[in-house]
């Protein structure tokens, strides 16, 4: 089956579930109750799951092994670099976006 | 219906090659919580948008072609469209096929006659609401309505009017039901057309490569 692979857009559920394994391997429960007290967004188990897949397509993250039905995920050597790039982005443009403020 | 039902039939709306890989998960997850309704829609539309990705390309054009059809016959019947207008809901499909069969040889590299038949399948998957209309129609659950090719109604029932057969005389759904046959074949010879057009054009940049 054909199974299109695309980077694309590096959009929020991606790097809410990137940050909240960033602090170690975590299954698909416990990054959506993580995702909703360090970010209070409130995640579907469709989008979480959604995201899951296409960042293991990616090799961002990768499955552990299997704990009953619940399988836990941590991040790959890739999906850490991404990660750090693109918070580094995003300081970035926090840090002159307040330069701005500050000037303007 | 109970929870755990609503979970199956949730967990169906997603490809089988994904859900062996995170139904098991995703059942989990939704078993934890409470199952409201923002959250089933959440889990419905996620699935529908996994078959998308993992869908192949003859069956997106098969679905873009139906979803056309279903576009035309709900125009036709708010209002009968002039035959002008009423032509282009027939002109799609041929193109559709053309361009599958060029695009499964030049972009998907596969042989001429897996072209031709990826043309088929969609065509196939196309014409899906001209034979559920028909079954409708077969059930006496829908009385469509035929326009004459003139463009006046001829009203032979109520309710949807029929897009594919605008023409004059009595139409059944037996005969509707038919024109799958002659719906598939055209589709197969103009995807091979398409195939072949695709590999006489790979072949000239060869040529004309090997000349330079």
């Amino acid at each position: 089956m054909a199974r299109k692979l695309t980077a694309g857009r590096f959009s929020d559920p991606e790097l809410l579930i990137l940050s909240s394994i960033a602090e170690g391997q975590k299954h698909g429960y416990a990054i959506m109750t993580d995702i909703s007290t360090f970010a209070g967004v409130q995640l579907g188990p469709g989008t979480l799951y959604s995201a899951i897949s296409r960042l293991v397509e990616m090799g961002w993250i990768e499955p552990c092994e299997e704990r009953g039905r619940q399988r836990p995920y941590r991040l790959t050597p890739q999906g850490l670099k991404h990660l750090q790039d693109q918070l580094q982005q995003m300081r970035y443009l926090a840090n002159l976006g307040l330069r701005r403020l500050r000037e303007a | 219906m109970n929870k755990e039902t609503v979970i199956r039939i949730l967990i169906r709306t997603y490809p089988t090659d994904w859900r062996l890989e995170y139904g098991d998960e995703l059942t989990q997850v939704l078993t934890l919580r409470p199952l409201t309704l923002s959250i089933a829609g959440d889990v419905a539309i996620n699935g529908i948008w996994q078959r998308v990705r993992y869908a192949e390309a003859w069956q997106l054009c098969g679905a873009g072609m139906a979803l056309w059809l279903i576009v035309g016959t709900a125009l036709n019947s708010i209002s009968p469209l002039p035959k002008w207008a009423y032509n282009h809901f027939f002109r799609l499909d041929p193109l559709m096929d053309l361009a599958i069969g060029y695009a499964y040889v030049s972009h998907h590299a596969k042989g001429v006659f897996a072209a031709a038949l990826a043309a088929g399948e969609a065509s196939l998957v196309g014409i899906l609401p001209e034979v559920l209309l028909a079954i409708l129609w077969a059930t006496n659950l829908l009385h469509p309505t035929i326009l004459s090719m003139s463009g006046t109604p001829s009203t032979i029932g109520h309710g949807i009017t029929d897009l594919c057969f605008r023409m004059d005389g009595k139409m059944s759904p037996a005969a509707l039901l038919l024109s799958v046959p002659f719906t598939l074949l055209p589709a197969l010879l103009i995807g091979l057309i398409g195939a072949a057009i695709a590999k006489s054009v790979s072949a000239s940049r060869w040529l004309l490569r090997r000349v330079r």
